[in-house]
């Protein structure tokens, strides 16, 4: 191995980086799209969520309490999940003793009751949440390969440490016009601006799945992990419904009276579920959202139907919270709108990094072989890179194109107010186009990229890629219930979302403007590099 | 040593071996939790699972910065005895019949 320790760990860093980056690429990005998860599931259901809003009263809670006894009489829990300012729609459930079911509803502003929207169903932006941390592989060791993948990138990071060692010089400096100085100066800021925030969120990573990843402990001291959870969980004791005895009317008014004195003003209900909502001793367990905890387990109170305080959970185990805490640090509930966006930029600038990794790799062996496996490299990762960033906006323009053909098909109303069975097989095959596009388009890049030459596969990327999040963004400005309305309504998370596109059409443009005015540059891409003295030793050796 | 031969035998210590020794030390954190910090077995199973990340990642950088492989298989297997042999000494403290003594 290398003579010196540090030695070792820069070639730890550019061989493990090197060998994973591109699937680190496809968790990070996909992972922070996730972080605007609903806002994306707002943005791309924008035609059926109009009714949207944040504080439910007493009366809403009555009238969703009186549609769920009209749909489920007989069930045994019902459940209330409030809409949020992050777009998440309002949704019912029940549950009887033979199925379990959700819809999502809005206020129906000529009858006020909560009435089914239609069912034209999207994987939204729960999609990127799924791909991120499964590949799409649930069911064939996707989590696994995330898993290998988080330890790499944790590697990675400490190697990347020693590798760059000079912070504050490595911080302040940005060479430019010469991309391979420009290269290595993004990689080391955004190294350094990043390391904290990738310590947390591959660690938090695998201590998600410990039962995954390392379960013969559990197994050698415990049946199953089921039995060791139930030892550090805990949850509210199961309650048995009283025979022969009628439900008292819920004394709404009385129970968010007791909710304020408990919390005080200011909170924001996530969810109400109710057990045994036909039984005198129905229990009612009201959930505050998570914006206050780190934790990924918010604060509930059991109510009477008088709204007298019922008994309340016991504390769940430090070794519990600690794994809970990190679950929430990677989920990021917690995140108000500006945090939010700092995370986001932080799993972009991490994104970037990867990426740019692989690219000085490719830019330093162009200056000394000529290999033709190279060149396959250097168009795989074009293909493989901003072939994602293409299939992402197809992804999201597909759902936009087919809700569009629908509503075009039937008046707002009418989709309100279309039974679900009806619409069933549109549903399944909106999310079946979504996936078959958001791949098939990946693959095409990459093909493409590969076919054609590398300026001219860069090249044509870029524009697919300007082109898509234009028409996304032209469409959206267009649109009926598109940005000027979110606009009107000063619907925030709408509006990220279409800032995002924005930003992301202008970035695509601008990179392909570049490239086709920069003939001589993007020839540069297929040409050895000679010549290239090192300016800054440290540097230099460092990949 | 041939250079291939060096480099498939850090790779394998860095992946199967350093996967196999946070297995070995997820079991013998176990009763270190048990007796030293007076935690109760789910805490401690869960805690030792934790640390073994740490353990799983210190042997994939051990893997890479030992300068001589001999040194770093011996390393290791010294590690695992110690660990294994924790885990075998305080093994039946902590079996299942032993839960409530243990908590």
């Amino acid at each position: 191995m290398k003579p010196t320790f540090r030695k070792s760990m820069i070639w730890l860093h550019t061989y493990a980086g090197l060998f994973f980056a591109w699937l680190l690429f496809a968790i990070f990005l996909t992972g922070t799209l996730s972080y605007y998860n609903t806002e994306i599931s707002h943005w791309m259901r924008a035609q059926v969520n109009t009714n949207q809003h944040v504080e439910p009263s007493a009366n809403d809670i009555q009238r969703a309490l009186h549609t769920l006894s009209q749909r489920a009489p007989e069930a045994v829990q019902w459940g209330i999940d409030f809409a949020d300012d992050r777009g998440g729609p309002m949704r019912l459930r029940y549950r009887t003793e033979e199925e379990r079911h959700s819809w999502t509803v809005v206020a129906s502003p000529e009858t006020g009751t909560f009435v089914e929207t239609n069912p034209l169903e999207t994987r939204g932006g729960d999609f990127f949440r799924t791909f991120h941390y499964t590949l799409s592989l649930r069911d064939f060791g996707g989590r696994y390969l995330t898993g290998i993948a988080a330890m790499v990138m944790l590697i990675g990071v400490f190697s990347g440490i020693y590798t760059h060692r000079r912070f504050f010089q490595d911080f302040f400096t940005l060479r430019g016009p010469d991309k391979l100085k420009y290269l290595k100066d993004l990689h080391a800021v955004f190294g350094v601006v990043t390391i904290p925030f990738c310590f947390v969120i591959c660690f938090s990573a695998l201590l998600i799945y410990i039962s995954m990843y390392v379960p013969f402990s559990i197994h050698h001291y415990f049946d199953s992990y089921r039995q060791l959870d139930s030892q550090v969980s805990t949850r509210y004791s199961r309650i048995e419904p009283q025979d022969d005895s009628l439900a008292k009317p819920a004394n709404i008014p009385n129970m968010l009276a007791q909710l304020n004195a408990q919390w005080g003003s200011g909170y924001r209900l996530d969810s109400l579920s109710i057990d045994y909502p036909h039984r005198e001793n129905a229990r009612y367990i009201f959930t505050r959202d998570k914006g206050k905890y780190l934790s990924n387990k918010s604060e509930s109170i059991a109510l009477n139907h008088a709204g007298e305080r019922l008994e309340s959970m016991p504390k769940e185990r430090l070794a519990r919270n600690i794994r809970r805490i990190f679950y929430g640090l990677h989920e990021a509930h917690f995140a108000e709108p500006v945090l939010r966006a700092v995370l986001f930029s932080l799993g972009m600038m991490s994104s970037v990094l990867i990426a740019s990794g692989v690219s000085i790799w490719l830019n330093k062996r162009q200056g000394k072989t000529q290999a033709k496996k190279d060149k396959w490299i250097t168009k795989l990762h074009v293909g493989v890179t901003y072939g994602l960033c293409l299939a992402v906006a197809g992804y999201m323009l597909c759902s936009r194109f087919v809700s569009w053909q629908v509503a075009k098909g039937g008046s707002s109303a009418a989709m309100h107010t279309e039974p679900a069975a009806s619409m069933n097989t549109n549903a399944m095959s909106v999310m079946d186009i979504e996936l078959s596009l958001f791949f098939g388009i990946w693959l095409a890049s990459v093909i493409a990229c590969i076919v054609l030459a590398n300026h001219l596969g860069k090249r044509l990327v870029f524009l697919a890629c300007a082109l898509a999040f234009s028409a996304l963004f032209m469409q959206d400005l267009l649109a009926k219930h598109g940005v000027l309305l979110a606009l009107q309504r000063g619907d925030l998370a709408y509006l990220t979302i279409s800032l995002l596109l924005f930003l992301s059409a202008a970035y695509f443009a601008v990179r392909f403007y570049r490239l086709a005015i920069n003939k001589t540059g993007a020839q540069e891409n297929d040409t050895p590099r000679r010549g290239n003295k090192p300016q800054r030793k440290h540097v230099e050796e460092s990949h | 040593m041939n250079i291939k031969l060096d480099l498939g035998l850090r790779i394998f210590s860095a992946t199967a071996i350093a996967y196999g020794m946070a297995v070995v030390f997820s079991f013998a954190l176990v009763p270190i939790f048990l007796l030293g910090f007076s935690s109760v077995i789910s805490d401690a199973v869960y805690f030792s699972i934790m640390l073994s990340y740490v353990v799983c990642f210190a042997v994939a950088i051990a893997s890479f910065s030992v300068t001589s492989v001999k040194r770093l298989y011996l390393s290791l297997f010294i590690a695992a005895s110690i660990g294994l042999t924790i885990h075998a000494a305080f093994v039946s403290l902590c079996s299942p019949s032993h839960f409530i003594i243990c908590s």
